[in-house]
């Protein structure tokens, strides 16, 4: 620790800001787009077709990516250590001194991620004009989806907690809308409520470690000795409690040391100031405190990492993340692969300056994350249901991020997150393209030999494959390979309390054994998908017939069933033209609405795979190119002698002093040859086994090890083993629980409610027979009795003025009870 | 006299005229729409016409109120103050009054031929909150209060040929009389005791008074402190008989269901909102010590009584929200669905604190909307129905969607919960509550808050009664079609919209009442 006393020499100063008023504008255009489909939709999609919905939704997000890239242009112009737009909307919110705005903020790292999200948002709402054309709630999709890229700006510009809470909560609900988008489905509509249900444990442990730093923190804005020049100030003197009831008032009455407000606070930005700047005195408060016997600050990081245990799919709360495949392949790509399910990676970098000061919290992070990227790189060997491989894919690849931001090489986790984003989306949306093509047809078992017929698709793939495998050529590596390599060199992480300096050779190893594993089961889904001949049409070409518009599909079938591979080549040639029609016909988006009955994957019918329209091929070489040009955002120091691109660029906001060995250049030459070595490992195995779907090793292999075997492919039984300690008890508690309230409670209720009636009753008949009584009887008499009845028409006032006069005297006898 | 000082005094009555031109204007107004109304006699647009004359009317008093200059004075020798205060107020009223002359003049309660007299005595209330919310003399508290209820009572009795309103009338001037009477003696009591009737200079004296108390002989300090009280509670009485606060609540569902439903909405939001003012005026001004930095303030001379306004809102909401469970008569519904949000905004009286005062005229403002709209959809449903029965409201979502999305939201609001304006509302008048709790001696005000909460929930009941009307009960066979004119249904939609905005975006109305907290103390 010494290392990093030294380290931390230099002094930080507060954040500089630029104040913009443009900032809300990015999310607004998605939530506009997302208003007007979702209440006129339906209206809309009748009335013109499902043109306008589109046009609607992906206007949405080019207008927000066209104010994002100003706002990066205009970013562009500060300053490095200038480069923060603020935008503040209006106070939301002031209760005793915490004020909430609604805040925009845009740092170095939260304008990577908008650009990210509104970018690869962008294409995947063009990619969703081809795949969702045949959907009918059509403007649902829209209007979802858009709402989803407003929740998730929302949680990456939030400028406080309370907005980013907002938007996590926001993107929950909207990842749980979609992927229970085919909601008449039990399965899929029960894959929704996992999703939701296990965030829900998530967010517990984000909350409550929110409410844990606020707690801590909150000792840090009382009077202490060591504050404020040495000398004590009495709470009230120090205005530490008294209400605000404006903004305005709660920021001037804060106590301001060098210029950092101190005091209550949910911003990020003050956040990180009041910590950073020694002089507050809030780090070495929050420092000083234990609780329960853990370093209050330990127990701070662990919570929030729950949160993002649950959001990013970590061990073990990764279970809804497979079964979340469920909804169209898009918001896979999107929300399950590039966006959402990276918020606990954002959270945690967002958070560095918190992070940096628990090595324990740190070393927990890492280890969860090395954990989750071995694991399920392991399930993924033997799916064969191509999302499903990608999905665990996808955990295995967030637990590298969680790596690298555990062992406190954040700029390197979170160029993973980067990187991935793009490969990752290329790889869902070109096994969209592949399911869209073999007639929604999921199981690689029944594919094969697409390369002849999805030539763009093929390429991407293969190209994103060899990204995520980690070879130079593509951006995977560079991420992959500094995670590894930061977390060989660290040496300060903390496990109960030990320091444990090994604990990173550990976690590299691992790493090293996920990176081949990945390569390995990425190469043999591409390998089982695109090589060898088409497997798909038995058991389909039959009733191809009765339901298949291209008459030459059911006969190019037939011949692939038949294994005539030259014959069926020939064939093929035929088929061609057929196939361009429906090319054509998914090309112009504006048909698309009309070729609702086109029958162009004869839905279920079977026939050959197709090439997708070109929505979808552009957005796939797009992606797949920009899998390859963001590898010079990283090109290692080693190699040019500066700092990588996005680790210059992010240094500002990734200030968090971490410790690393250093080892000699050599020692890192080695380590990234290991790293194409374990590549190249994953993709030779791969190529032997799978190529061409020739091999009868693995069949032979599986018989071999048929239980092993057995385990793996049914995820280590993990959802059963849930099943029987979470879910059943569940049950059973709630079925108790519903018996409890049906025989108790309700009696309970039923009694007070009964009781609540009977005062009420009594209460009203007061005011109904007693005194409308008595009002009535006066004005009867009044009116009715006229002249001869006013003796009794005097008495009565009297007996009626009691009423009010007794209730005088009761208040004036209540003064004198009171004290 | 000395013609000397008479001199002085006529000059200063002159010279405050310059801040009085929003009460000028009402009273030549409500003079020339009598007049308008007999020159209008036989004309076939007059009820438009006329409201358009008494919109202008109110308009005018707003661009002077707008105009006048926000120092705050006292005028006509300590009869009246204008301050941030009083203004923050009379923007209200001339709101109320606003809405109110739109929903009536649509409504079918009136006759065209009448119409023009209910307008002008409308102004003529005006008039009264403006005082009441002004007033700083007893005898001006006594003629403001007077004034809004000899108008009301005639309004109350507006439609002639009904006993039902006949008998409301009767009733609230019976027990208006009472109150006044008894608060008139309350004053002649405070003016004994104090040796003024000038409400600023009470402070001072009381604290004379109570010095007074350690000297004297034990019987005569105890017999001058129950006089104090006996006074004090006598005065609040006319108050509390204004914005029905229990025990001066019980004119208050007969009345409501008598009158004519426009000013039915109009007595529950405008006289009850001055009732508030002229509360906070007398209690905050004279029986409150300064407010600290911290916007606290303490009661003076020994009376308890934000405790004893503490327990009257318990009472109040608690009875209120009870008796509200069983009513079936909409409008007698929220008649104690009225005495309850009294009974809310109490406690943001007896909190003592700039918060608590802040949050009582938060509240008023939200209330004025939600309140009138609730009305509006119960005025549109009776004339289709000619009822008033919660039965009437089945199936409403169906019958007329926009009716009913627009009452669901104004119920939510009054329950208090997010997002609408209510919530912010009451989260304000609880959080005055909250601030006090961590006080020494300020334990009883969890128990206030705690009651506060129950009520709440309680409250949702009833609300939600209506809500499960409209959108789950089927309507009835042979339900009446529910019929609303565009502009009552643009009227719903702005304030529906207006409950929304500012559940989520309180800004405004926070910071336009923090600004009005200044109060004329001498």
């Amino acid at each position: 620790m010494e290392h990093a006393a030294h380290q931390a020499a230099h002094q930080l100063g507060p954040v500089l800001f630029e104040r913009v008023s443009y900032l809300w504008l990015i999310p607004l255009f998605p939530l506009i787009g997302a208003t007007i489909n979702a209440l006129f939709g339906l209206k809309l999609q009748r009335a013109y077709g499902k043109k306008v919905i589109h046009t609607v939704a992906v206007a949405a997000m080019v207008l927000s990516l066209l104010t994002a890239l100003y706002a990066f242009q205009q970013m562009l112009g500060l300053p490095a250590d200038h480069r923060f737009l603020q935008d503040t909307r209006w106070n939301l919110l002031t209760a005793g001194r915490v004020t909430v705005d609604l805040g925009f903020a845009l740092d170095q790292l939260s304008m990577m991620m908008v650009l990210i999200i509104t970018f690869i948002g962008t294409l995947i709402h063009v990619f969703s004009i081809g795949y969702m054309a045949d959907e009918q709630p059509y403007w649902r999709f829209f209007a979802w989806l858009n709402l989803f890229v407003f929740s998730m700006l929302l949680l990456v510009m939030g400028d406080n907690f309370a907005m980013m809470f907002f938007g996590w909560e926001g993107v929950g609900l909207c990842s749980y809308l979609l992927i229970a988008y085919y909601y008449t489905d039990p399965e899929k509509a029960a894959a929704g409520m996992k999703a939701f249900v296990v965030n829900r444990f998530g967010d517990f442990g984000f909350l409550a470690g929110l409410l844990m730093l606020f707690w801590g923190m909150g000792g840090a804005w009382t009077a202490r000795d060591d504050m404020r020049g040495g000398t004590y100030v009495p709470l009230p003197a120090l205005n530490a409690t008294a209400g605000a009831t404006t903004a305005a008032q709660s920021v001037a009455l804060a106590p301001v040391i060098d210029g950092v407000m101190v005091g209550p606070t949910l911003n990020f930005r003050e956040l990180r100031d009041q910590i950073v700047i020694e002089k507050t005195g809030v780090k070495k408060h929050l420092q000083e405190q234990q609780l329960w016997g853990f370093t209050l600050l330990a127990l701070i990081g662990v919570l929030l990492f729950v949160g993002a245990m649950g959001k990013s799919a970590q061990l073990p709360l990764y279970v809804w993340l497979p079964d979340a495949m469920a909804g169209p392949t898009p918001v896979s790509a999107l929300i399950h692969a590039a966006t959402m399910v990276t918020a606990g990676v954002y959270m945690v970098a967002r958070l560095n300056f918190l992070f940096a000061l628990s090595p324990t919290a740190m070393a927990w992070v890492a280890l969860i994350g090395t954990l989750t990227a071995v694991f399920a790189a392991s399930i993924g060997f033997f799916q064969y249901d191509i999302k499903k491989v990608l999905a665990y894919s996808t955990v295995s690849q967030l637990g590298f991020m969680f790596i690298g931001v555990g062992v406190g090489a954040y700029w390197a986790g979170v160029y993973h997150l980067l990187t991935h984003a793009f490969f990752k989306a290329t790889l869902f949306l070109g096994s969209g393209s592949v399911i869209l093509g073999c007639h929604h047809e999921q199981d690689m078992r029944k594919m094969g030999g697409l390369k002849k017929f999805m030539p763009t698709t093929h390429w991407t793939y293969l190209v994103a494959c060899i990204a995520i495998a980690g070879f130079p050529v593509a951006n995977g590596f560079y991420s992959k390979d500094e995670i590894l390599w930061k977390a060989f060199t660290s040496e300060h992480l903390t496990l109960f309390g030990f320091h444990t300096p090994w604990l990173g050779a550990a976690i590299y190893l691992a790493g090293i054994v996920a990176a081949t594993g990945t390569s390995f089961y990425m190469f043999r889904s591409y390998y089982m998908t695109f090589t060898g001949e088409y497997r798909g049409g038995q058991g389909h070409g039959d009733h191809g017939h009765d339901d298949h518009g291209a008459h030459a599909a059911p006969v190019a079938a037939a011949h692939a069933t038949a294994g005539h591979g030259g014959h069926g080549h020939d064939d093929h040639g035929h088929a061609a033209p057929a196939h361009d029609d429906h090319g054509h016909g998914h090309a112009v988006p504006a048909h698309a609405a009309a070729h609702d009955d086109h029958g162009h994957g004869g839905h279920h019918g079977g026939g050959t795979p197709h090439e997708s329209p070109r929505t979808i091929t552009w957005v796939l070489a797009t992606l797949a190119i920009g899998s390859v040009l963001t590898l010079f955002l990283g090109l290692p120091a080693l190699w040019t002698h500066r700092p990588p691109a996005l680790e210059h660029w992010l240094e500002p906001v990734l200030l968090a002093e971490v410790p690393f060995a250093s080892k000699p250049h050599s020692w890192e030459w080695i380590f990234q040859g290991l790293g194409v070595l374990a590549g190249t490992v994953g993709w030779v195995f791969a190529r032997w086994l799978y190529k061409d779907g020739k091999s009868t090793i693995p069949a032979t292999l599986q018989k071999k090890y048929e239980g092993a075997w057995t385990v793996v492919y049914n995820k280590y039984y993990v959802d059963e083993l849930y099943d029987a300690t979470v879910i059943r008890p569940s049950v059973f508690l709630a079925r108790f629980l519903s018996w409890f309230d049906g025989h108790v409670i309700d009696w309970l209720v039923n009694f007070a409610g009964w009781i609540t009636r009977i005062f009420a009753n009594i209460d009203g008949a007061i005011d109904k027979y007693l005194v409308d009584g008595a009002v009535n009887a006066v004005a009867a008499v009044t009116i009715e009795s006229g002249r001869a009845l006013r003796k009794v028409q005097t008495g009565r006032i009297q007996t009626y003025l009691y009423g009010a006069l007794a209730g005088g005297l009761a208040v004036v006898l209540l003064n004198f009870l009171i004290r | 006299m000395d013609p000397k000082n008479l001199q002085v005094l006529v000059d200063v009555n002159l010279k405050s005229v310059a801040w009085f031109y929003p009460e000028l204007w009402l009273i030549f107004g409500s003079m020339g729409v009598f007049i308008l109304d007999l020159v209008w006699r036989k004309n076939r647009g007059r009820v438009r016409l006329l409201a358009g004359a008494t919109l202008i009317v109110l308009a005018c008093s707003g661009a002077a109120l707008a105009m006048q200059p926000a120092d705050a004075v006292s005028l006509f020798n300590g009869m009246i103050a204008t301050d941030s205060f009083a203004n923050f107020w009379k923007w209200l009223f001339l709101a109320a009054a606003a809405l109110t002359v739109v929903i009536s003049s649509g409504s079918q309660e009136f006759a065209p031929e009448r119409i023009g007299e209910f307008f002008a005595l409308l102004l003529a209330i005006t008039l009264g909150m403006f005082l009441m919310a002004s007033a700083t003399n007893l005898l001006m508290i006594y003629m403001a209060i007077e004034l809004v209820s000899m108008v009301s009572y005639v309004l109350v009795g507006y439609r002639r040929a009904d006993r039902k309103a006949h008998e409301a009338a009767l009733k609230y001037v019976i027990y208006g009389g009472v109150a006044s009477g008894v608060m008139l003696f309350g004053m002649s009591y405070l003016y004994g005791l104090l040796g003024t009737a000038n409400v600023t200079e009470f402070a001072v004296k009381l604290a004379a008074l109570s010095q007074g108390f350690a000297g004297a002989a034990p019987g005569a300090a105890a017999a001058t402190k129950l006089a104090l009280v006996l006074a004090t509670v006598f005065v609040s009485a006319g108050i509390g008989y204004k914005v029905a606060a229990v025990p001066w609540h019980m004119w208050c569902p007969d009345v409501y269901e008598g009158a004519p439903t426009p000013f039915t909405a109009f007595l529950s939001v405008g006289p009850k909102a001055a009732g508030f003012a002229l509360a906070i005026r007398f209690f905050f001004g004279a029986f409150a010590g300064k407010m600290g930095a911290t916007g606290l303030a303490d009661s003076v001379a020994g009376i308890p009584w934000p405790a004893v306004v503490g327990v009257i809102s318990a009472v109040t909401m608690t009875l209120g929200n009870l008796v509200a469970v069983v009513q079936t008569n909409l409008k007698r519904l929220l008649a104690y669905s009225s005495i309850a949000h009294a009974g809310y905004m109490l406690m943001g009286l007896a909190a003592v604190s700039a918060t608590g005062m802040q949050s009582v005229m938060i509240y008023s403002a939200i209330y004025l909307v939600m309140n009138l709209g609730a009305f509006l959809v119960v005025i549109l449903v009776a004339q289709s129905t000619g009822s008033e029965s919660i039965f009437e409201y089945r199936g409403l979502a169906r019958r007329h969607p926009v009716a009913a999305v627009a009452f669901a939201i104004f119920l939510f609001s009054l329950t208090g919960l997010p997002p609408f304006a209510g919530f912010m509302g009451k989260m304000y008048l609880f959080y005055a509550l909250f601030e006090r709790i961590g006080i020494p001696g300020g334990g009883w005000y969890a128990t206030l808050a705690l009651i506060g909460a129950l009520n709440t929930a309680v409250s949702l009941y009833y609300y939600a009664r209506i809500i499960r009307a409209m959108f789950l009960d089927p309507p009835y066979e042979k339900a009446a079609p529910v019929e609303a004119s565009p502009g009552g249904q643009l009227l719903l939609g702005a304030f529906s919209a207006f409950i929304l905005v500012f559940g989520v975006w309180w800004n405004p109305i926070v910071n336009w009442s923090a600004r009005s907290l200044q109060i004329f103390r001498g």
